[in-house]
């Protein structure tokens, strides 16, 4: 069979002749400077990444297995794989050099990327900041025309309308894309499932499939990934079956030799004891706070006020949700932020009086409490911290500004070196911050937009004085100081108080979740997994909402909370296990480990 | 792409605008920018430009290979720099070039002049981009067509320079780009081939993997319809579903080796990117030669683009002349049609030199004989008296 060739000749060539022939004509200097034009674009082998050095200055890290890997997929591979890298050594990366490659030397114009909808937001933020590459998310049907470079969550497109019998983004399988890829893609196991359908049925002239764990439990998932990236590659299933199935066990290949040699073929894997990169251990320390007596009245006074007497005087059981969902962590972050919201309620004619009343009598109570028991164990781990290394660095993060200012206040005796960070400073000012922090501050006090994507690898405690609900954004707190770079095991202080929900909570987020052995990374693949990785139906994380609905549900019952935290953990657990597996089984057949 | 080409272009660009351009080490200070360029790039000046991330700053516009203001000024030239009018230049000095060229044997130059006529030679530059799977490949050419005809002219002994004319004919200029865009397609079919190759090799393998799939695929269904037409077959298989799926797997083999075939193309594109007009001399020299008793006019045209001189040829047998030698009867002659006379031993051509000394039998020159006007016999000039007045000759037989 012959090659498509397409030979043409510039339809602009007619307009450089009428020119001449009016005898309209530049300067010789002009059509030197012409050719010096055409000379500073002529980079034409594939032997580096040309644009490599656009991107460098916006990397943390530069990771030759990085760049070795993206110029690995272009030149030898032609732009398709299986993108095997264990967790942790940068996939998202690798892609985008890849992505940025190709866009520079003009291979591609059309991408598109999938990913699972918690990652969505990451993939467009990290393009931008890292690679200077604005992709635009696909919202609805009629988007995919709009744009060249865009992203979509797979589980919103894969939608197959059965009255119309066709997929409901069929667009998607009109555009001829030069480069499609998967992240998650382990998720494309079943060959019968529509997300495998769904970008089966893609025109892609370039495939990335991005995945830690290709396969779980059973070979033929590896075969039904690959099957997805290049057909017949392991010949048909009956082959497969033949050639590499044991009877018996789903897992060990018959071949393994043989099954590794075509998967290196299509695959690049890299290991993280290859690449030399350390991770360092998590250390979780929950701090348990135990109140007073007057103490423990408030709080109980606040769950009833939340649980009973707001909701319920709001009626409209949607909107009372939302309500609590957005008052519950403020009232529980610190005393100044509770009286804060209590102060709103207590003063706003919208709630019902008997609402405003319970408010003003808990700001009353507040205004006579002699103690806080929080903010004392606070001082505590700061004061032990700084005993034990007094070079120490601790990054402390709380959810409200206001919360903020409070510690702020309370710490001042101290004498402490403290750097508050919080959203809306400039670049110049974080600048300023972070190297006031590294140099010479002990303390950076900060809440979760303020030092979003930053990094300090530089300090190794943590202090959670008040926790989000949401695991990912536990993640992201930890993420700043477990990076490449971190040089020492991290202590990760959490602060949870007795005998209340937040005990619970805390136990599940750190010491089931972040905290037990997985590289960063690892535990949205976990979520994804299990189908809680996104957002619910009051747009907060899944699993915050799952906890905030057995809030309401217990109705200042603990042990049902305690319960309902139970069965995530379970679920968590559950999840963690097959994960593991899969990582393990993974390893034993890709890298015969 | 280093920092420092980018500086230098940059540099020039500016420059060549018009614009004052300010090096201070770090960073370019552009000002006195043209209008025009500030409202196609849709910025006031002044510029600041560094090369370098590190010295970037609010002010400063960072210059690297994707920044806008690089492509912005890429895309200014792409209208501005594509059609120039040139003069090749080959000066010359005119007695020094016809020593060079012509060994003088018996005369010397006494007066020589050159007239200048103009030719024009169109320079058309094509760049060719291929593009497959994930390489790109840019060449650019040149061809130069003269009357119609490609040549390939070695322009380094000449300098070339703006020309300002406008009286040139250009009618034939479309038929020399066809002449032109004919060469480079020629030119670059080798490499296309080569490239067609490769990526056949590829897609042929690709294919031989797409078939092989779907053929063991149809067989394995045949297999399993075999079965269920035999005797004792105990599967629940439906045929016509089987069927189905072998006709599926048909359509799905198309789609994937067009999908393959996608993958494998080659495109490449050719554009012209600047036409030039070169005007180039071409001269005619007059040169007098002058021996010791004749001087002579002799004519010698020179196209040095061509590296072609008409050179002078012997008026006797009209072959061309690398030197000059210049006959006692004004006659320029070839060493072979030159003879010496075997008198006074000058040179003079067999037209001039075709009497014998009727006394001595030697050939003599017109110098060294005369005819007796009583005789008519042609002798030596040493046997012959001339009359009272000096105008006739008589031989000593005749006397």
């Amino acid at each position: 069979m012959t090659i498509i060739i397409d030979e043409s000749f510039s339809d602009d060539d007619l307009i450089i002749l009428e020119k001449v022939e009016q005898k309209k004509f530049g300067s010789a200097d002009v059509a030197r400077l012409k050719f010096d034009a055409i000379n500073l674009e002529r980079n034409t082998e594939l032997n580096e990444l040309v644009s490599y050095d656009m991107i460098k200055d916006n990397l943390t890290y530069k990771l030759k297995h990085q760049t070795e890997g993206a110029l690995h997929i272009l030149r030898e591979m032609n732009g398709s794989a299986l993108l095997a890298d264990e967790v942790g050594l940068g996939k998202t990366i690798t892609t985008g050099m890849v992505i940025k490659e190709c866009l520079v030397r003009g291979f591609v114009s059309k991408v598109l990327i999938l990913t699972p909808p918690s990652l969505v937001d990451q993939w467009v933020a990290e393009l931008d900041e890292k690679f200077n590459i604005k992709f635009n998310i696909i919202e609805s049907e009629n988007d995919w025309n709009k744009n060249d470079l865009v992203i979509a969550s797979v589980d919103k497109v894969k939608t197959f309308d059965k009255e119309l019998a066709r997929f409901r983004h069929s667009k998607a399988h009109d555009i001829a894309w030069d480069l499609l890829v998967v992240d998650e893609a382990h998720k494309m196991k079943q060959r019968s499932t529509t997300r495998w359908r769904f970008v089966d049925r893609m025109q892609k002239k370039r495939f990335l499939l991005l995945t830690a764990t290709p396969f779980q439990n059973d070979l033929i998932e590896l075969y039904n990934l690959l099957h997805l990236l290049r057909r017949g590659h392991l010949g048909t299933i009956q082959e497969f079956r033949e050639k590499f199935l044991f009877r018996g066990n789903k897992r060990r290949p018959l071949n393994p030799l043989e099954l590794r040699r075509r998967l290196q073929e299509v695959m690049l894997r890299r290991r993280r004891e290859e690449t030399g990169i350390e991770y360092k251990k998590r250390i979780p320390k929950i701090e348990v706070v135990h109140l007073t007596a007057e103490e423990k009245k408030i709080y109980d006074s606040i769950c009833d006020l939340l649980k009973t007497k707001y909701f319920a005087a709001n009626g409209d059981e949607l909107r009372g949700k939302l309500i609590i969902y957005a008052i519950l962590p403020k009232v529980t972050s610190s005393s100044r932020s509770a009286v804060e919201s209590l102060t709103k309620i207590a003063e706003s004619d919208k709630y019902h009086n008997e609402t405003r009343q319970l408010a003003q009598e808990i700001i009353d109570a507040y205004s006579v409490l002699k103690k806080d028991s929080k903010i004392e164990k606070l001082i505590e781990i700061v004061d032990k911290t700084l005993k034990q290394d007094s070079n120490a660095k601790i990054l402390l993060y709380t959810k409200h500004p206001t919360t903020l200012k409070y510690i702020v206040e309370k710490l001042a005796p101290y004498n402490l070196k403290i750097v508050e960070f919080v959203g809306g400073l400039s670049r110049e000012e974080k600048t300023e911050r972070i190297l006031n922090f590294k140099n010479n501050a002990q303390i950076m006090i900060s809440t979760e937009t303020g030092a979003e994507g930053l990094n300090f690898q530089f300090c190794n405690v943590l202090i959670n004085y008040d926790l989000p609900w949401n695991p990912m954004s536990v993640e992201q707190r930890i993420g700043r100081l477990d990076r490449i770079g971190q040089t020492r095991d991290m202590y990760i202080y959490s602060l949870a108080t007795k005998d209340t929900m937040e005990e619970h909570v805390v136990d599940l987020i750190i010491n089931k979740m972040c905290c037990i052995g997985l590289v960063i990374g690892e535990l949205p693949t976990i979520l994804f997994n299990l189908g809680i990785d996104g957002n619910g139906k009051a747009g907060l994380s899944k699993i915050e909402e799952m906890l905030m609905d057995s809030f309401i549900d217990s109705k200042n019952n603990l042990e049902i909370f305690a319960q309902d935290v139970e069965a995530i953990s379970k679920l968590i657990q559950s999840g963690v296990k097959e994960y593991t597996d899969a990582k393990n089984a993974t390893a034993e057949v890709l890298d015969g480990k | 792409m280093e920092n420092n080409s980018l500086k230098l272009f940059s540099a020039k660009f500016f420059k060549e605008l018009g614009a004052s351009v300010d090096d201070s080490g770090d960073f370019l200070e552009i000002t006195n920018v043209p209008v025009k360029f500030q409202k196609f790039y849709g910025k006031n000046e002044p510029y600041k430009l560094v090369f370098d991330k590190s010295l970037a700053d609010m002010d400063a516009e960072l210059i690297t290979p994707e920044s806008y203001l690089l492509k912005m000024m890429r895309a200014y030239l792409d209208n501005i720099g594509d059609s120039v009018l040139l003069s090749l230049n080959y000066p010359i000095q005119i007695d020094s070039f016809i020593k060079k060229n012509f060994e003088m044997h018996n005369c010397i130059i006494s007066k020589a002049t050159a007239t200048i006529s103009q030719n024009f030679l169109f320079k058309f530059t094509f760049q060719t981009i291929y593009k497959f799977r994930n390489e790109e490949e840019r060449f650019v050419n040149d061809v130069f067509v003269d009357k119609g005809m490609v040549l390939n002219p070695d322009l380094s002994e000449f300098t070339i320079s703006n020309l300002n004319k406008k009286d040139m004919d250009m009618t034939q200029l479309r038929d020399y780009y066809s002449i032109a865009k004919e060469h480079i397609k020629e030119a670059i079919n080798k490499r296309t081939s080569i490239i067609a190759s490769i990526l056949e090799d590829s897609l042929s393998k690709e294919i031989a993997r797409v078939n092989s799939y779907y053929e063991q695929r149809v067989k394995e269904i045949d297999e399993q319809l075999a079965k269920i037409n035999s005797s004792n077959s105990k599967s629940q298989k439906d045929p016509a579903v089987l069927n189905a799926q072998k006709q599926q797997f048909v359509n799905e083999k198309e789609l994937f080796i067009q999908n393959e075939q996608k993958k494998h193309s080659l495109r490449l594109n050719t554009k012209l990117i600047t036409t030039a007009v070169m005007l180039y001399p071409i001269y005619s020299i007059e040169a007098f030669f002058k021996s010791d008793n004749v001087t002579r006019l002799v004519i010698i045209q020179f196209d040095p683009l061509n590296k072609k001189m008409i050179p002078p040829t012997c008026d006797i047998c009209k072959t061309p002349l690398s030197e000059i030698i210049l006959c006692n009867g004004n006659h320029l002659v070839c060493r072979q049609c030159g003879v010496k006379c075997e008198e006074c031993g000058k040179i003079s051509c067999e037209t001039c030199l075709k009497q014998l000394c009727s006394v001595t039998r030697r050939r003599i020159c017109r110098q060294c004989g005369r005819v007796c006007v009583k005789c008519k016999a042609f002798k030596n000039k040493r046997f012959m008296t001339a009359d009272s007045i000096g105008k006739s000759f008589v031989c000593k037989n005749c006397y």
